[in-house]
């Protein structure tokens, strides 16, 4: 009576990343949780010579930098070098989008060819409203996305955002059920 | 040109109907909301007349939550079934009173339709608004529920009474001849019945001896106004078949 499963482009034994143009939102529920989402992901841009950006509150930034550095000594390089781009939230969802612009172009400018972003969102909760908020992730979807071969992570932190808002924030982020649950929970 | 007849880009719409861009390229694709596409890349351009008639639809004042797909009357609810395998065992989050009925709604006909018998575990309240909403759709249920085909019930007192309930349900309907079943289940019902760690239990025992037993597909509802952020990721992590599916049918 039932017939297969409808599946989407699973992508199991891909990365994350395969498809520039991702917007995926992922949930964590411990700092451990945190740095399993994050620093793979960022690692594998570096890696493959993406441009990636970590926007994040320093002590948040501290514990991402010093997961990756375990794995790539030569952090520091790529931050000083410019292919890895470490900031807190700018203050506005406009200033947001507007750092993102202009460094990717300078960036692409330089010959870059992909960029990977992980945000992690409590940062900017933090310092603008629910609706702002949503502001931003509409704004870096249609402003960021289809102009720039982005693949962006928005982390969510499950002990701070409400239901609600994690309800918004898969709703906004509809990629993120293109692939694998494992690859975006912890 | 007439006001109805403006055209608005999908910055515009989404500002005049204070919804994501998201929101409406999902609404179009599934044809809910008509739009033109124009130019060397399609892009999308709106009639302000249609957004009007489209808002004249929704409740007067849209949370972001109920902004987002969950459509406002269930006759607008998508009728497309989509297949599901025996022993899927699914999370839906939902945020709105309206969302739990049309994700109700949608996966109980679904079920009745195909000739599964389909078991909703809910409030009384809860239930009575989902059974308006499948009458609307299937004048027949009356019959549907004396013949057994439909079942409904408020969860047991804890976890334990709850999967006797379902083993003694589905055994029944097995012996009778039904060969497939979808359960329905609002959860924070049996949340509230249980502790956080019993409730997990619940759920673990559920898909152990239940969800993997029977040929049953079962949707664990979530009311994200009730379960904390913690509690969804949960939810989300103990029905690892949600994300084989698309998204519209596991949130609203």
């Amino acid at each position: 009576m039932n017939t297969q499963a409808w599946q989407p482009e699973l992508m199991e034994n891909e990365p994350v990343a395969a498809i520039h143009g991702n917007h995926l939102c992922g949930i964590y529920g411990t700092d451990a949780g945190r740095l399993e989402l994050s620093v793979p992901f960022l690692l594998e841009g570096l890696q493959k010579g993406s441009v990636c950006f970590l926007v994040a509150p320093s002590n948040v930034q501290g514990d991402i930098l010093e997961a990756m550095k375990q794995k790539r000594p030569s952090l520091d390089s790529d931050i000083k070098a410019g292919r890895f781009i470490v900031s807190e939230h700018q203050k506005s969802p406009a200033a947001q989008c507007s750092f993102f612009e202009i460094e990717m172009k300078k960036a692409e400018d330089e010959g870059v060819e992909s960029f990977r972003v992980v945000g992690d969102m409590w940062g900017l909760r933090l310092l603008v409203s629910a609706k702002e908020m949503v502001e931003l992730e509409i704004g870096f979807e249609r402003l960021i996305v289809p102009r720039f071969p982005v693949v962006a992570l928005c982390a969510y932190d499950a002990r701070k955002f409400a239901g609600v808002e994690l309800l918004d924030a898969l709703k906004d982020h509809e990629d993120t059920f293109r692939f694998p649950m494992g690859r975006t929970l912890a | 040109m007439s006001d109805a007849n403006e055209l608005l880009d999908i910055g515009e719409a989404a500002k005049f109907l204070n919804v994501s861009e998201t929101s409406l390229r999902r609404w179009t694709n599934a044809g809910t909301l008509p739009c033109l596409r124009v130019g060397l890349r399609r892009e999308r351009r709106f009639r302000r007349g249609d957004l009007v008639a489209f808002m004249v639809n929704q409740p007067s004042s849209l949370s972001r939550t109920e902004a987002h797909p969950a459509p406002v009357s269930t006759t607008h609810a998508p009728d497309e079934p989509i297949t599901l395998t025996h022993g899927s065992h699914l999370c839906a989050l939902y945020g709105s009173n309206l969302g739990r009925v049309t994700l109700a709604v949608r996966f109980l006909l679904d079920g009745l339709r195909e000739g599964s018998m389909v078991y909703l575990v809910s409030s009384d309240r809860s239930t009575k608004h989902i059974l308006k909403y499948l009458k609307a759709k299937r004048p027949s249920l009356p019959d549907d529920i004396k013949t057994r085909k439909l079942l409904f019930a408020d969860y047991q007192k804890g976890p334990r009474a709850q999967i006797k309930d379902f083993e003694r349900q589905l055994n029944e309907a097995a012996d009778a001849g039904t060969q497939s079943f979808r359960v329905f289940g609002d959860t924070w019902e049996m949340r509230r019945k249980s502790s956080a760690d019993g409730f997990a239990e619940y759920e673990a025992a559920y898909d152990q001896l239940i969800a993997r037993r029977y040929p049953v597909v079962t949707i664990c509802a979530y009311d994200v106004r009730r379960f904390s952020g913690v509690g969804v990721l949960d939810a989300l992590k103990a029905h690892r078949d949600t994300f084989r599916y698309p998204f519209e049918r596991a949130l609203a």
